[in-house]
């Protein structure tokens, strides 16, 4: 909506001059006041005349009064006016303030942040912008996120500025110049103004100043006027830039951890290493660590105890600690251990029982198919179905080589089926099976929510899904017409089967990085689920039965679902982003950035507002005087 | 009808009962009789002087010739009965008040007539403003007192303040001296000096009485006023503050002191009332002080 101000210049003068004139009639014009009978006049006239004492200052008084209310008038009227002041603009341009919050910009500098220093450029940026400008204030972290829309108010913007607060994620400089460069697409005299500290992944890359039509893999800056605000000073960091955990596949109860620290400062530092496991010190040493030096510290074979909260800590040997505590601490979590006790059906397969026997976890029974009765599978955590399928799926997940009917239906055979296209998928991790040799396969015919794990070119001949709640695998070949079981992959297959069974998930053996979305399994649980945070709770999507949560703090998080929290945990993990020492000069595709042209002098403001506040405070002063009987 | 009601047989009571309070009060005193300073052919001693050709040779000190050998005469103090004059302040600026201050002072001078009647002295009242208006010429006893109430009923108020030139008319029109009693505001603009000090200088005994209202001390005002003066007319314009009522209150309350303290330094009893205070309150107090009885 647009507002047009009637009142020209000249109508704005005769205005002037008829409001002035009334002004000056009704000080001239005397108020008719009310009359009061007195008995002595004298008494009252020895007190006036002190109070009194020159007739000038009385004249004089009432003229100031009379030069406030001009001056009131004149406010007001110079205020409809709408004065600018500065660079007169007959356009406003059109700005996108990029502030980065990465982790980086929680650096400590002397007694602020680096963030805080972002602001205050930010600010000064903004409060430089005209009546006709318009800003957009962009949030630069391992996303980009729009503050604002184009915004002329330069109040509501600063105020915004003021509620930023940075992540624990590295920042993505390209997205957020392609989100920034497709705001100002088709605007006007476009300028983008990144603030930060100049540490960006990928900013020589994906950037053209060209147009590229048709390229969506570049970043078109073409047209648009693009600068950088450098800001921080400090360069000193040492920094864990990857912890990670995990069982060994073999020996589940045992675990192997990985530190890798390195020195980002200019000087060599002594640092001491602590590992925790829960609140237990597990592991302390010294490193000593070169200028720019990364050591990698790898503890096998740890085990024991139920806690499987990991924490590595670096600190100072002595001083105090470095201005980015972020990376001075990582987290991870051991997945939860399961021994497991499986049936096999089979009518004899040395293979496929050698191959479960080499999982030290699991405890294997057999059982011929003649011999197999519906709940015969209680007390087991799986069954495998070898060449017989049974009436009825049995009540614990289930692994079927060559079904008839359960848990899927099938439709015709194919001989001598090629493996054409294999899923990503738990079950199929570590393992390729496109050379695989099959005699003959069933195409099963998947049912809704069931997971294609392998396809011979279009015909699904191994399905993973659910049953009632009960999870399945189905390969639609018999183990005696392939030579799968001959091969390394088999072992692997049958253990990220019941690894699936179980509930584990390789995934969480090593810990996630911040300002990535992680799928994590949600169980049961479809639509959304709870996640709660080091920054708090929230709610995250469930897709492909896992919850897809945005990590955007460090630490440790859990899943809330039916069957259970699921934990996780999240850390930096970023060398670049540990590398806090700030660029003063920024390149991107080529071209360096330079400052911003001074922000105050090119930009023009709006003043009526300050009239206003002006006319306001005469019109106070005004008010306080007559009261104080000053100016009567 | 307001001033039919001023006199009425309460208020006669009241006076009477002043009357006897004054009596017991003042009991052993001679009754009525006042000495004026005039020597003349009284019985009391008063003083000697020369002897002069023409002079009663009777009253000789032919002792004192005996021990002086010098005719000296013996003078006596003529007793004669008192006159008093009631000088009642009839300008404008005495119908200000709630009540008028006017009513307030007739009340006054009727208390003090009556007193003065029963005394047997010669009671004159003398209505003034800028001039001196019809007076009661003087009368004696107690049953003069309804004469005394008709002339107050018919004193018309009005004009100016003007003691000056008003007691100089009083004092040249009446030869007889005695007590001059001044019931007045003494809101004169030309100042209260000289009207006092022309009735001293004719050798009269001034007796002042200040009456004011409480409203004109500290006045209800406030805003924007144009203030008429009640006698002259003359305006003033002025924006009431509180520091200006402050500043009023402090001159009003300056003037009364100078006006006491005018009176104080020359032996003039002084009296000051304001209209909240009932009338008797004020006759006893004067009869407490002295002055009007002996």
């Amino acid at each position: 909506m647009s507002v047009t101000f009637p009142l020209t210049p000249q109508t704005l003068a005769w205005l002037a001059a008829g409001l002035g004139g009334l002004v000056v009639v009704a000080y001239v014009l005397k108020l008719r006041r009310r009359r009061q009978e007195i008995p002595f006049s004298k008494l009252w006239q020895r007190v006036l005349r002190e109070r009194d004492s020159s007739t000038w200052w009385r004249r004089l008084k009432r003229l100031v009064s009379l030069a406030l209310q001009l001056a009131f008038l004149a406010l007001l009227l110079g205020a409809a006016l709408d004065p600018q002041i500065g660079e007169a603009r007959t356009s406003g341009r059109n700005v996108v303030v990029i502030l980065d919050a990465s982790a980086s910009m929680k650096v400590r500098e002397g007694d602020t942040t680096r963030i805080e220093l972002a602001k205050r450029e930010a600010r000064k940026l903004l409060r430089g912008l005209g009546g006709a400008d318009a800003a957009l204030l962009l949030k630069m972290d391992a996303q980009a996120t729009a503050l604002t829309r184009f915004e002329t108010d330069a109040a509501r913007l600063l105020a915004l500025v003021d509620r930023v607060l940075p992540t624990d994620t590295a920042a993505d400089l390209p997205r957020a110049l392609a989100a920034a460069a497709d705001a100002l697409r088709g605007r006007s005299d476009p300028m983008i103004v990144i603030v930060g500290d100049g540490a960006y992944r990928g900013a020589q890359k994906e950037i053209v100043w060209q147009p590229a039509p048709g390229r969506l893999d570049v970043v078109d800056l073409s047209g648009i006027d693009v600068r950088f605000v450098p800001v921080g000073e400090v360069d000193r960091n040492v920094g864990i830039v990857a912890f990670n955990v995990r069982r060994y596949f073999q020996n589940k109860l045992s675990y192997e951890m990985l530190v890798e620290v390195e020195n980002l400062g200019p000087d060599p530092v002594t640092e001491k290493l602590s590992l925790y496991s829960g609140a237990e010190a597990i592991d302390t040493r010294t490193l000593s660590l070169a200028p720019g030096e990364r050591q990698r510290q790898i503890y096998p074979d740890l085990g024991g105890g139920d806690e499987r909260t990991l924490r590595a800590h670096i600190e100072p040997a002595s001083g105090p600690p470095d201005a980015f505590p972020l990376d001075d601490t990582a987290w991870a979590l051991l997945p939860e251990r399961k021994k497991q006790k499986a049936l096999v059906v089979t009518a004899d397969n040395l293979y496929l029982e050698a191959a479960l026997l080499l999982d030290a976890n699991l405890t294997v029974d057999k059982l011929r198919p003649a011999a197999w009765t519906p709940g015969a599978e209680t007390g087991y955590d799986a069954v495998v179905f070898d060449g017989f399928t049974p009436a009825a799926p049995p009540s614990v997940p289930a692994l079927y080589f060559h079904p008839t009917g359960v848990p899927v239906a099938t439709r015709g055979e194919i001989v001598r089926p090629d493996i054409t296209e294999l899923a990503e998928h738990p079950v199929t991790r570590w393992v390729t099976l496109v050379d695989v040799n099959i005699d003959k396969a069933s195409v099963l015919v998947p049912g809704d929510g069931d997971a294609i794990l392998a396809k011979s070119v279009r015909e699904p001949i191994a399905v993973a899904g659910t049953r009632g709640g009960t999870k399945f695998v189905a390969f639609g070949f018999a183990l005696d017409g392939t030579d799968l079981m001959l091969r390394v992959a088999f072992p692997v297959l049958l253990m990220n089967v019941l690894d699936w069974f179980a509930g584990d998930d390789a995934e969480l053996l090593t810990t996630y990085k911040t300002g990535r979305v992680w799928p994590i399994p949600a169980g049961q649980e479809t639509g959304e689920v709870t996640v709660d945070g080091p920054a708090g709770a929230f709610r995250a999507p469930v897709q492909d039965g896992r919850a897809r949560v945005f990590g955007a703090y460090a630490g440790v998080y859990k899943v809330e679902r039916a069957e259970g929290g699921l934990g996780v945990a999240a850390n930096l993990a970023d060398p670049l982003e540990s590398n806090i020492k700030p660029e003063r000069k920024l390149v991107l595709g080529g071209r360096a950035i330079e400052a911003p042209p001074a922000f105050h002098p090119s930009l023009s403001r709006s003043i009526w507002v300050y009239l206003v506040l002006a006319a306001l405070l005469l019109s106070a002063v005004e008010w306080v005087t007559y009261h104080r009987r000053v100016t009567v | 009808m307001e001033r039919e009601r001023l006199f009425s047989d309460e208020f006669l009571k009241k006076l009477e009962y002043l009357y006897l309070v004054s009596k017991k009060v003042f009991a052993g005193r001679v009754r009525a009789e006042r000495r004026t300073r005039k020597t003349g052919a009284g019985i009391e001693f008063a003083d000697h002087r020369d002897y002069t050709l023409g002079d009663d040779v009777r009253y000789i000190d032919w002792n004192l010739y005996g021990r002086l050998d010098k005719l000296l005469l013996r003078l006596f103090e003529e007793e004669e009965d008192l006159s008093i004059y009631m000088l009642l302040d009839c300008s404008r600026s005495m119908l200000i008040g709630d009540p008028p201050k006017l009513d307030y002072a007739m009340k006054v001078v009727a208390a003090l007539c009556y007193v003065g009647l029963a005394n047997l002295d010669r009671v004159s009242i003398v209505p003034f403003s800028d001039v001196v208006h019809e007076r009661l010429p003087p009368a004696r006893g107690k049953g003069r007192i309804f004469k005394v109430f008709d002339f107050l009923r018919g004193v018309e108020p009005g004009g100016l303040t003007r003691l000056g030139a008003s007691l100089t008319q009083f004092v040249h029109q009446t030869k007889r001296r005695g007590m001059v009693v001044v019931v007045s505001d003494f809101y004169d603009p030309i100042g209260f000096e000289e009207g006092l000090n022309v009735v001293r200088y004719h050798k009269f005994d001034p007796f002042v009485i200040q009456i004011f209202d409480r409203k004109e001390a500290d006045p209800p005002l406030h805003g924007d006023l144009t203030l008429l003066d009640c006698e002259t007319g003359e305006p003033k314009e002025v924006t009431i503050s509180a520091s200006i009522l402050e500043d009023y209150r402090r001159e009003h309350e300056r003037y009364c002191k100078e006006l006491e303290g005018f009176c104080t330094a020359r032996a003039v009893p002084f009296f000051r009332t304001s209209t909240e205070h009932p009338f008797d309150d004020l006759i006893l107090r004067i009869f407490r002080a002295g002055g009007f009885l002996k």
